[in-house]
């Protein structure tokens, strides 16, 4: 073997060991051989070189070392940007955590039709619904109005808030007039927001939003059985959804708007809430009853619209309220 | 250049850290007194102007230019010789001078301290 070719192997071992990308291997593989080079020019022997430079093993071991860190300090956007995506999945798997390992206060459904009965309250029972309807329907086409708001009526009195939208719905249908006291009941609606919140939430104020949370929205929404890439996609949606608590203070601002007939800031919050994707995500567990909120209250206009109007031609306008 | 190898018998856990120490902050004032130097020519450098003291194992220069590469302190060019061989130089940045200035009175200050306990000779006796 010839003093360049055990240099050369020197070179070799070092960078084997080294185990560099093809581009600093070239440029480390170029830097040794000139540095031998110059070495044999200087006129030392290849075996006092070789001692010199020490074990190629050892060599590889430091320069590994030291070629990474010059890598990551010539590379800062690269090196930002892997902690940016090492962040980024951290966060997306605690997300993941949280939505999946929480249980719910009231228990895990995980079955399509235990999440139907979780909304049911919210469209109340709809085979009494139904035949109390089929009755109302007949008895006001046989003009007797009093025995179709006595129909009305029985519908509404279910405990249900799903039970009032019915019974404003069907007093519509067989003209709103002949259904007096149809309102919708705030109690019976905060009940069933409760209940749906226990539901979708792990217990206490500080509760956090559940995946069977999601999944009874989704049941809601009409997609009993979301995709395995929606199911992905849910900590992206919903990176920081709102507490039990937060939700509950939203829904009770909401009833307070509610509450006011005349005015119509609920429907403005409403829109807001809905318009915005954060808003829409963050509070998406009372989405459910703001529908049911706005619902009844377009009912309830309707009503009362019709209501008036029948009494102004009916009687004098100065009577009617 | 002397190897220095009759001097350096096994070098204790001392000398090698003491070493860590040094040979950075010898290779940046090298690199400020000649302007730019390449890696054997450090390496011959360092033997000869230390009397073997900081002779290193030259293995040993090569990740170290590569770290003061890395926080900035010294530069690397590849350029042609006279000679027409290729050779990568290294030189000082500014934050390597004044790296080396910050060093310089931290070994001033060290110094002080061994000539007052009588460890190193004063250089005024």
């Amino acid at each position: 073997m010839t003093d360049h070719e055990r240099l050369a192997e020197a070179v070799a071992r070092t960078l084997r060991t080294a185990r560099l990308p093809r581009r600093e291997r070239g440029e480390v593989e170029r830097e040794l051989a000139a540095h031998f080079d110059d070495g044999l020019a200087s006129g030392r022997t290849a075996a006092e070189l070789l001692a010199e430079f020490g074990d190629p093993g050892v060599a590889g071991a430091l320069i590994r070392r030291g070629a990474r860190r010059r890598r990551r300090s010539r590379a800062p956007l690269l090196q930002a940007a892997r902690l940016f995506t090492l962040a980024v999945l951290v966060a997306y798997v605690a997300a993941f955590a949280r939505l999946h390992v929480g249980v719910p206060e009231s228990g895990r459904p995980d079955s399509p039709s235990a999440r139907r009965d979780a909304l049911a309250a919210w469209s109340g029972d709809s085979a009494r619904h139904r035949e109390l309807e089929t009755r109302a329907l007949a008895l006001a086409a046989h003009g007797d109005r009093d025995g179709a708001a006595g129909a009305v009526r029985e519908i509404a009195s279910g405990p249900n808030p799903g039970d009032d939208l019915a019974a404003l719905r069907l007093a519509e249908r067989v003209g709103g007039v002949g259904a007096p006291g149809v309102a919708w009941s705030e109690p019976k609606a905060r009940a069933a927001s409760e209940r749906l919140l226990a539901a979708m939430y792990t217990e206490g104020e500080a509760g956090h939003l559940t995946a069977e949370g999601l999944r009874i929205f989704q049941t809601w929404k009409g997609k009993e059985r979301p995709s395995v890439s929606a199911v992905l996609l849910e900590p992206v949606y919903f990176p920081a959804p709102a507490s039990r608590g937060e939700a509950r203070r939203e829904l009770d601002r909401f009833f307070r708007l509610a509450a006011d007939a005349r005015s119509f800031a609920f429907e403005r919050e409403l829109e807001k809430l809905e318009t915005s994707r954060i808003c829409s995500f963050r509070y998406v567990a009372i989405r459910v009853p703001l529908e049911h909120l706005r619902l009844v209250r377009q009912k309830s206009r309707a009503l009362e619209f019709l209501r008036r109007g029948v009494c102004a031609l009916e009687v004098r306008s100065s009577d009617c309220p | 250049m002397s190897t220095g190898k009759s001097e350096k018998t096994n070098p204790g856990r001392a000398e090698r850290e003491l070493m860590r120490g040094a040979g950075p902050v010898a290779v940046l004032a090298l690199l400020e007194q000649r302007g730019e130097m390449y890696g054997y020519e450090l390496v011959a450098a360092l033997s000869d102007g230390s009397s073997g003291a900081l002779d290193m194992g030259q293995a040993t220069l090569y990740p170290m230019l590569y770290n003061l590469e890395a926080k900035g302190l010294a530069r690397a060019t590849w350029r042609e010789a006279a000679s027409g061989r290729r050779r990568k130089y290294y030189s000082l940045t500014p934050k390597g001078r004044r790296r080396l200035a910050s060093h310089r009175a931290q070994w001033r200050a060290v110094t002080r301290a061994l000539t007052a306990f009588g460890v190193l000779e004063s250089s005024s006796r």
